[in-house]
């Protein structure tokens, strides 16, 4: 099934090796396979129960490998932790609950730099407020009484404060409004132009695709497909089962 | 009548001084680590007799026996959380539950074993009380609400402000999340049990100025002290000082109108029906 089964694990900044992990008592990821390069967008699609999301929370380390590997550029981080995953640069954007709700905008990304010196972080707020001008504007809101979208930029700017090399995603777009989620979608095309390899998981394929390097597709979890965003843009199959036409 | 009312008054703010930080204590452990510590309330027996022991028994001064007090029990309750809680760390809420009830008695009786159980005072020299407009008030009274609303006050701050009260309310918020953060999850729960068993120390030596040490003082307050931590909204430490208020003030004044051996159903009632207006407490829970 995999397509990438002999992927060099020097090549990309992240590699993922036939994973199998899952719940305690329910495997849902029964080998899959994902390589991401330096500054490489690349978006995950499948239907629900796929394994999308767990397969992100495997790789950020919310989920215990059962077997495979994780290679994160170059480093073994198969049994890290999530802080030690954090700190050699790979940062996680749960689907649900991004925010600490009851805390400030300032305080939501301090949290994110919490495992590192205040020295190694300085430049990150400016970053992120380049990236994301309107939590600058709105530092001291408490982040639970944010607009969906405004969540989600307090969301992606927390993951991004201890600057991390690689970014995964799980389902950013989710309750925003077709306007908010293109221009949420342009913000992460220009994190990923900085050199952030992005790992997104979408479920809003089409526009996901337009602005994406590659794609994965999972059924049942194993790899279906893999390719260049536009060619699985385009594949009928794809097509038939995820994008609703033909 | 409105001599009672005034000394009424007195009383439910002098022991609503003690019902707060152990009340804090409760709202603390239940705001993080989502179980309720019914042995709290032995923390503040354990803080009493141990204010006891170390003045009465070593001879110091009364406020660096009680200081040590409160200091060693923070350090006993971060123990059993190291240990006995941390083992049980992700098996729901029930063992947590099952074994607070169990430390609750080991506490008692470690009490009960040492000091028996008759009734002890700490040896506090006699004062004149103040009498401000009919209001009388000893300096010890004044002395365990100034204590009270200082440690309250500090404990808010140290949440607000410093590095690990961050880390404190990250991980009460959003646990996952604190995690993928690379907040370390057990350095933040031993100091939250720490704080904790300080604060209900705490408590239990202010309730002890204020009258005698009983090895069941602790398991008299646990149900105030609970009521006052649900009602401040758990996780919430300000509002566990105004409810501890709130509750001590019904209690009080039902003695206008009922005997007090009702006073504590009182408090109870009171409960029920500020949930019924404001289900997630006065203020709203954790904060």
């Amino acid at each position: 099934m995999s397509m990438i089964s002999a992927a060099p694990q020097t090549a990309g900044r992240l590699l993922g090796e036939a994973l199998v992990a899952g719940y305690r008592e329910m495997e849902i990821l029964h080998g899959v396979s994902i390589a991401v390069a330096g500054g490489e967008f690349v978006t995950v699609l499948g239907p629900n129960g796929s394994g999308k999301s767990t397969l992100l929370k495997t790789l950020c380390g919310l989920l215990t490998v059962k077997r495979g590997a994780i290679w994160l550029l170059g480093n073994d981080v198969t049994r890290a932790s999530a802080r030690d995953r954090l700190l050699a640069g790979m940062c996680y954007v749960p689907q649900v609950r991004g925010v600490f709700a009851s805390m400030s905008v300032m305080e939501n990304l301090e949290m994110g730099a919490f495992a590192k010196r205040a020295s190694e972080v300085s430049d990150a707020f400016e970053r992120v407020f380049t990236y994301f001008p309107r939590l600058a504007e709105r530092r001291r809101q408490i982040a639970g009484s944010m607009s969906g979208g405004e969540q989600q930029m307090v969301a992606i700017g927390r993951a991004l404060i201890a600057s991390p090399s690689v970014l995964l995603l799980d389902e950013p777009s989710a309750g925003l409004s077709p306007a908010a989620v293109d221009d949420l979608f342009g913000r992460i095309r220009n994190i990923a132009n900085d050199g952030v390899s992005i790992v997104l998981v979408e479920q809003n394929a089409a526009k996901a695709l337009e602005v994406s390097d590659r794609a994965y597709v999972l059924a049942d979890g194993v790899n279906r497909l893999e390719g260049p965003a536009l060619h699985v843009l385009h594949d009928p199959e794809v097509r038939r089962l995820y994008l609703g036409g033909d | 009548m409105s001599e009672l009312i005034r000394q009424y008054l007195v009383s439910a703010i002098v022991i609503a001084s003690a019902w707060a930080p152990t009340a804090a204590g409760i709202s603390l452990i239940y705001g993080v680590l989502r179980y309720p510590n019914f042995a709290l309330g032995e923390f503040m027996t354990l803080g009493g007799y141990l204010t006891l022991g170390l003045s009465a028994g070593f001879g110091m001064p009364l406020p660096l026996a009680a200081l040590i007090a409160v200091i060693a029990a923070g350090f006993v309750s971060l123990a059993v959380d190291q240990t006995a809680f941390r083992a049980v760390r992700r098996a729901g809420i029930l063992p947590p539950i099952l074994l607070s009830l169990g430390l609750m008695l080991i506490l008692q009786n470690v009490v009960r074993a040492f000091w028996g159980n008759g009734a002890w005072q700490l040896d506090l020299p006699l004062t004149r009380p103040y009498d401000w407009l009919g209001f009388v008030i000893t300096p010890y009274q004044l002395m365990c609400i100034a204590v009270s609303v200082l440690a309250i006050g500090a404990s808010y701050m140290v949440l607000l402000r410093t590095r690990f009260g961050k880390a404190v309310r990250a991980l009460a918020d959003n646990p996952d999340l604190a995690l993928v953060s690379g907040i370390e999850p057990e350095p933040v729960y031993a100091g939250v049990a720490f704080m904790a068993g300080l604060l209900s120390a705490l408590g239990g030596v202010l309730l002890g100025l204020q009258s005698v040490l009983t090895p069941l003082m602790g398991w008299d307050s646990l149900l105030p002290a609970f009521a006052v931590a649900i009602l401040g909204g758990l996780g919430n430490l300000m509002g566990a000082g105004v409810a501890a208020l709130i509750v001590a003030l019904a209690g009080e004044y039902s003695l206008l109108f009922v005997q007090s051996s009702y006073k504590s159903a009182v408090a109870f009632v009171v409960l029920a029906l500020i949930l019924i207006v404001r289900p997630a407490g006065i203020l709203g829970g954790r904060s």
